[in-house]
C-alpha cells in the first residue's frame, strides 16, 4: 500500500499559519525566559515600529492632514480587518474611542500570549497620538486572556489621575 | 507615580538612570551613573557622548520610547569610564510632564551582568592587593622571627658559656682556699651555677629556645651531682618520666633538686653512713607534675628535722617551690621524703617553639 502524496495530506499549514505559529512560539519563549513585563517591552518596541509604518501608510493615502477621532476609529477597524481581525466601533467622541473585537488577527495563537496584545496597544496608540496629540490605550478585555471578545478603550485626553490604567502615547517629534 | 516619589526613587536608585529629552540631551542623571561612566553626566551633555550608537539603534529606540510610557529595551556601548567598550542593555520609558511640551525619556542602564563582573573584578583586585600586603608582612615577620630566634639562641649560648666560665672561676677559687667552710660554700655555689648552666646547655645543644626534656635534664643533673657531690657510700637513683619543661620551670626545678639532694647528703648521711637517695619525677594528673626525693638516712633520729637545720636552705627551697607555683612537703620519719607538686608553665608558652 503506497503512501498518500504529501500534497494531498490535510495539513493545517499555510504561510500565514506558519508565521503566526512562529510568532506564538517566539512570544512564548520571551514570556517564559524574560518574564511578561520584559516580553511586553520587546513587543512594545516592535509594535511602535509597526504603528509608525501603518500610520505612515494611511497618512500617505488619506492625506497629510490629521484625522478626527471618527476617522481614526475607522482606520483602526480597517487595519484590523486587513490583517484578519473583526473590530467594530462601540463609541467615538472627542474624549475617547471604544472598540470591540470578535476575532483576533493572531487567531487561537494569541491565547496565553498577553504580550502580543501590546502590538494592538502600540499600533492604536501610535496612530491616535500622531493624529490627535495624545492617547491612553486600555485593554479592558482581550481574547488572549480568554475573554470572549476584546474591548479596547482609547482615551484622547490626558487624565488628571497619574495612576490611571492603560498605556500612554505621545505625538512624535516629526508630527509635533 | 507621584512626581516627588519618582524623583526620590530616581536619585536614590542604585541602578544608573538618566533622563534625556527626545533629542538625546541629558536632563538628569543619578549618582549611580558615575559607576558606569566614571563621572556623573552633566545636564545638557549628549547621550551619544556617553553611549556609542552602532547602526542608529539607540537613536531609533529613543525616538520610539519618547512616544509612549511603555518600557522598551535597547542597547548601547559605553563610551566613557573604565568599562568603555562594554555593551550594556538599556530599558527606556517615555513620560510626559505637565510643565513640558515634549515628553522625556528615562533610561535605566542594566548593569547587572557587567556590574557583577566588575564587582568581582574589583574584589579580586582588592584581595590580590591584600594578599600581596599580607605576604610582604608575613615575610617581614618571618625574617624578624628568624632573627629573634637567632639572637635568642645566641643569648642562650653566651649565657651557657658565661655560666661555665663563672663555674670554673668559682671552682678554681674554692680549691685554692684554705678554709674548708669557704670551700664547701663555694662548692655549693658552683653546683648551683652548673645546675642553671645545665638548662642552657640543653637548650643550646637541642637548638630550642625554651623547652627542655625533663628526662634528659634530670638524668644529667643526677650524673653531675653523682660525679661532684655524692660520696661513694650513697647511691643516687633517678626515675624520670620524659616530659616537656619550660626553661623557667626547668631552672627552678634543677636548683630545687640540687638543694634537696645536697640537704640529704649534708644531714641524712653523716659520719660516712651508707644509704640511698631516690628521685622520681612524673606527671601528676593532667595539669600537674610531681617530684619525689626520698632518702633512707637518719630521719627523726637526727638532732632536728632537716627544714629546721638550715634556715637559709629552707628559704631557698620554698622560694623555688613558689617560683614553680607548687607546694613542697616534707615527711620525716625513718628517712626524709620531699614531695613537690607544681603547675608547669602553660603549653602555649612553649608553642612558639
Amino acid at each position: 500500500m503506497g503512501h498518500l502524496p504529501p500534497a494531498e495530506a490535510s495539513i493545517d499549514l499555510t504561510g500565514d499559519i506558519f508565521m503566526r505559529r512562529m510568532l506564538r512560539e517566539l512570544t512564548g519563549l520571551l514570556q517564559d525566559v524574560v518574564g511578561l513585563d520584559e516580553a511586553e517591552g520587546y513587543i512594545n518596541s516592535v509594535g511602535a515600529a509597526m504603528g509608525e509604518w501603518i500610520e505612515s501608510q494611511y497618512r500617505a493615502e488619506m492625506g497629510a492632514e490629521d484625522l478626527d477621532p471618527e476617522a481614526v476609529a475607522a482606520v483602526f477597524v480597517d487595519l484590523k480587518s486587513r490583517i484578519g481581525g473583526d473590530f467594530y466601533v462601540v463609541e467615538v467622541s472627542q474624549e475617547r474611542i471604544v472598540l470591540g473585537n470578535r476575532a483576533c488577527p493572531f487567531g487561537d495563537m494569541a491565547r496565553g500570549r498577553d504580550a502580543l496584545c501590546m502590538m494592538t496597544s502600540n499600533v492604536f496608540g501610535r496612530i491616535a497620538a500622531e493624529h490627535l496629540g495624545y492617547a491612553r490605550v486600555e485593554l479592558q478585555q482581550t481574547i488572549a486572556r480568554d475573554d470572549r471578545e476584546c474591548r479596547i478603550v482609547v482615551e484622547l485626553r490626558p487624565d488628571a489621575d497619574e495612576d490611571a490604567d492603560g498605556r500612554e502615547y505621545y505625538r512624535s517629534a516629526r508630527a509635533g | 507615580m507621584r512626581k516627588g516619589m519618582y524623583q526620590e526613587l530616581f536619585f536614590r536608585s542604585p541602578t544608573p538612570c538618566l533622563v534625556v529629552d527626545r533629542d538625546g540631551r541629558v536632563v538628569e542623571a543619578n549618582a549611580a551613573c558615575a559607576r558606569l561612566f566614571g563621572m556623573t553626566p552633566e545636564k545638557g551633555s549628549r547621550l551619544s557622548d556617553l553611549l556609542e550608537d552602532r547602526g542608529d539603534r539607540l537613536a531609533t529606540d529613543l525616538a520610539r520610547a519618547a512616544g509612549s510610557d511603555g518600557q522598551m529595551p535597547s542597547a548601547g556601548t559605553l563610551a566613557t569610564g573604565s568599562l568603555a567598550g562594554l555593551r550594556i542593555r538599556l530599558s527606556m520609558r517615555g513620560m510626559r510632564l505637565p510643565d513640558r511640551d515634549a515628553p522625556l525619556v528615562t533610561i535605566h542602564l542594566r548593569e547587572n551582568e557587567p556590574g557583577a563582573f566588575r564587582a568581582h573584578t574589583d574584589l579580586i583586585r582588592r584581595l590580590n592587593g591584600e594578599l600581596r600586603r599580607q605576604r610582604a608582612l608575613q615575610d617581614r615577620l618571618e625574617t624578624a622571627l628568624e632573627r629573634e630566634k637567632y639572637l635568642h639562641g645566641e643569648l642562650i649560648h653566651r649565657i651557657k658559656n658565661n655560666l661555665a666560665l663563672l663555674s670554673s672561676l668559682i671552682r678554681v677559687r674554692g680549691r685554692r682556699h684554705e678554709d674548708p667552710e669557704v670551700r664547701r660554700v663555694l662548692e655549693e655555689v658552683d653546683l648551683r651555677t652548673r645546675s642553671i648552666a645545665l638548662v642552657h646547655d640543653l637548650l643550646d645543644r637541642n637548638q630550642t629556645l625554651s623547652v627542655v626534656n625533663s628526662e634528659e635534664l634530670i638524668t644529667e643533673l643526677c650524673a653531675l651531682m653523682s660525679r661532684s657531690l655524692v660520696p661513694d657510700s650513697v647511691e643516687l637513683h633517678c626515675d624520670v618520666e620524659a616530659l616537656e619543661l619550660h626553661n623557667e620551670d626547668a631552672t627552678a626545678l634543677c636548683l630545687l633538686i640540687n638543694e634537696l639532694v645536697t640537704n640529704a647528703l649534708k644531714h641524712a648521711f653523716v659520719d660516712g653512713r651508707k644509704g640511698r637517695i631516690d628521685l622520681d619525677f612524673r606527671r601528676n594528673g593532667v595539669e600537674k607534675m610531681e617530684l619525689h626525693i626520698r632518702d633512707d638516712g637518719r630521719g627523726m633520729q637526727g638532732d632536728a628535722p632537716p627544714m629546721a637545720q638550715d634556715g637559709h636552705g629552707t628559704g631557698i627551697l620554698h622560694a623555688l617551690a613558689e617560683q614553680l607555683r607548687g607546694e613542697l612537703i616534707a615527711d620525716v620519719d625513718e628517712g626524709t621524703a620531699w614531695r613537690l607538686i607544681f603547675h608547669p608553665r602553660a603549653p602555649q608558652d612553649m608553642a612558639a617553639e
